[in-house]
Formats: structure tokens, sequence, C-alpha cells
């Protein structure tokens, strides 16, 4: 079973490689330029190819935080928990990820590296409010009483997340929309394929993390 | 060896051990730097710009010492599991908590925007009552927030440092709509019905939180 399991996620680890290789390659060895109004924009398009993809991990990590801090409280199993917080500790690095691909590419699109658009704001927002997460983890001794309570502020904080998507429609916002640009159906589908790959990579890593956080906890997931 | 050497040795050896004291230092110092840097850097700076965002850190400030007294001075002295024993719903305890920091916060507002209009010296180009409301509003969640927030850190370690950086971020969005908000009142003279938008946002916000303390608190307080 287990090895199975590992030679599976072997293989998709690999397909997203390659996956995120031929991206790679699309991205700055065969597109041209695109056809927008806006003249930087014409090259600066390509961080989408990074910046997107990153950003929709980190929306799925606090998802499934969301989803781990929900099923713990319902179920009081200590599996759920360590979901919860693998989840969320990967989704801090993506969201980390997600600010500094952001804020390079403003740099050259919006001449500052920040400039309080909503977009950036409610990101940032969204940082803290899992770093409270992590705060509060480290701040409580007793286990359950740690589940529990960082359950609760697992939900707490999700709210960042709808937060952040709907920044730029619910407020003035120079944050480009993906249907502003002119996207050919190649960049598109080559979009897809770093979508996937980092979702595999990102799956891969909690897959890994979870499994570390039993071994250290003593709790063999596997065998339940 | 010097003997205060040897104690200032001991007392980082431990810090640093666990980092706990410093790493919360540092969140708390990132976010209030987030927040003066918000305050001053979105307008051109004048003082009626940055008065509502001024306004909004003192009571952010003087709120977070005083509001999470509610539950902490019970779990402290162990009135509160006597509270839990006795025969009334969770969601009555958390109610009859958050009115009574509502009405703290209330007096403080009342007595602190005179003072500030006046030692500001600014004049509010619109009405002085939808500032006020607007103000309130916000104040209505803030409240609502650190209500269920300070249940969650009752028992933990240091956590009048805690406190904050988890309020914080969750405050953000409301206050910083509240800010815009208020500006426009106070130097834009916009009257209620051109903030509505805005207004709706705050209640909505303020709605949900109310709403998912409600269901997550009986959670928060068992043992």
């Amino acid at each position: 079973m287990s090895a199975k399991c590992r030679a599976l996620a072997f293989v998709l680890l690999v397909t997203a490689y390659f996956m995120v290789l031929y991206g790679l390659y699309n991205v700055f060895m065969v597109f041209g330029p695109i056809k927008t109004e806006i003249v930087p924009m014409r090259e600066l398009y390509r961080n989408v190819f990074f910046h997107v993809p990153i950003n929709a991990v980190t929306y799925l990590a606090f998802t499934l935080t969301l989803i781990g801090s929900i099923m713990y409280l319902k179920s009081r199993d200590m599996k759920w928990d360590t979901f919860a917080f693998s989840s969320a500790k990967l989704g801090l690095v993506f969201c980390t990820l997600t600010l500094i691909t952001g804020m390079v590419w403003a740099k050259d699109a919006w001449n500052a590296y920040w400039n309080w658009d909503p977009r950036q704001t409610t990101a940032l927002i969204l940082w803290f409010l899992f770093a409270a997460y992590f705060s509060l983890r480290s701040a409580i001794d007793d286990r359950e009483a740690r589940a529990r309570l960082s359950a609760i502020l697992g939900i707490f904080g999700y709210v960042g997340v709808p937060l952040t998507y709907i920044s730029t429609t619910v407020w003035f916002s120079l944050h480009p929309k993906l249907s502003d640009w002119a996207l050919g159906e190649e960049m598109k589908f080559v979009l897809m394929l770093n979508m996937s790959g980092v979702m595999i990579v990102f799956a891969y890593i909690l897959w890994l993390e979870i499994r570390y956080q039993n071994l250290k906890s003593g709790i063999n997931m596997e065998k339940a | 060896m010097l003997k205060f050497l040897v104690i200032a040795k001991k007392d980082l050896l431990v810090e640093f051990r666990t980092k706990h004291t410093i790493n919360f230092m540092l969140l708390f110092a990132a976010f209030t730097l987030l927040m003066f840097s918000y305050i001053v850097g979105i307008y051109v700076f004048t003082v009626p710009n940055i008065v509502p965002g001024l306004l909004w850190l003192v009571f952010i400030f003087t709120g977070l010492i005083g509001l999470s007294k509610a539950f902490i001075r019970e779990n402290d002295i162990g009135t509160l599991d006597g509270l839990k024993l006795s025969p009334v719903s969770p969601e009555s305890i958390l109610i009859g908590k958050t009115i009574y920091n509502l009405v703290l916060m209330l007096l403080v507002e009342a007595v602190t925007f005179p003072i500030f209009l006046v030692f500001f010296n600014v004049t509010v180009k619109g009405s002085v009552i939808t500032a006020f409301f607007v103000i309130t509003l916000g104040i209505l969640g803030f409240v609502i927030i650190s209500s269920i927030l300070s249940v969650l850190v009752m028992n933990a370690k240091s956590r009048e440092l805690l406190l904050p950086i988890i309020v914080l971020p969750i405050l953000l969005p409301e206050v910083i709509v509240s800010i815009i908000v208020l500006k426009e009142v106070v130097v834009e003279g916009a009257s209620f019905i051109n903030i509505i938008r805005e207004v709706i946002f705050i209640l909505a916000y303020t709605v949900i939180w109310g709403f998912l303390s409600f269901l997550t608190f009986e959670y928060a307080i068992e043992e």
C-alpha cells in the first residue's frame, strides 16, 4: 500500500516537473508580446504564468484548512487537525510567494513595489491572518485545546480568501483581470498546464508534510 | 563576571529557545507599521486627511487594552466555570459580554470624539451625526470581533501580545473602509446617501462576524 502510494506520488511529481518545464519553455522561448494598449504589459504579462498558479494554490491550501478545521470540530479526530495545520503552513508559503511575484511585477507595471492597491492590501491581510493562526498555535501547550481553538481561527481566517478574491471588483483597483488581456488559446493551455503542475507539487508537499507531522507525533495515520 | 550580564544572558537564552515574545513582537511591529503607512500613505498628507485614521488608531489601542477583560477577568478568578455551569445558553454569555463591551466602547467614543475634533482643530464638512454614526458602526464590528477572539486567547501564553496579532488582521478590512468613509464625510462633506455602499459593507462584515462567533462560541468555551 505504502510502497505503491510512494511510487504513484513519484510518477505524479515527475509528470508535474515536465508540465512546468514545458510551460517555462513556452513562456520564455515561444510566446511573443501580446496585443494591448498598455505598452509595458506587452512583455510583462509573462508573470501571469507564475503569479496566477501560485495564487490559486494559496486559495486551495486555505480552503483545505477550512475543511480540515470544520471536520476537526465535528469529529475531534487529530488527523484533521494535522491536515488543517499542514495545509495552512503551505498556504502561508504560497501566499508569501504570491505577494513577492506580485510585488516584482508591480515594480515594473505600477512603478512601485507597494502602492496599497486593494488586491495587495487584502492579500497582505490574508498573510497576517494565517500568521496569527500560527501564533495562536505556538502559544497553547495543551494539544486538544490547541487543535480546537486553532480550528476556530482557521475558519475565521478563511474570510480573507473571498475578500482577496472580490477586492478588485468591490474597490477601484489597478490589478488586471485575466479577461483584460488577449491571451491566445495556446497561452491559456500553458497557463492551465502550469496551474495543474503547481497543484500537483503542492499536493505532494502536503502529503510529505502530513506524514512528517504524523511521524513526529507518533500517530500512524496510514494504518488507521 | 558581572552578575547582571549573567541574568541578561539567561533571559536571552530562554527567549531564543522558544522565540515566543520576539516573534509576537515582530508580528505586532509589522502590523502596526502596515496600519501607520496605510493611514499616512493613501492620501495627500494634510491634517484633515489623516485624522480619520488617527482617530481609529486611538479606538483600536484603547479597545485592545480594555475589551479582552470581559472574559479574561472571569477566567482568571475562576468564575467563568460557574457561568458555564449555570443554566444559561453559551450564546447568552457571549451576547451579554458583547453588550457590556459595547457600552464601554461607546462611552469611550462619546468622550473621545469631541476632544479629538478640538485637539486636532478639525471642522467636519459633512454632518457630525453621520461621522459619529459611521464610527459607531465600525466600533460595533470591533467589539463583536474582539469579544470572540479574546475567548480564543484566554488560556494562551503571552496573551496580551497575542490578542492584537489576532484581532488586527481581521479588523483591518472594516477599519480601512471606515477610514475611507470618515474621510469623505469630514473632508469632502459627503452625505449619508453618498456613502451608503460602504456603510452596507461595514454592516455586512459585522453581521458575518456576529454570525461566525455565534456558530463557534460553544466550541471556543468548552473544556
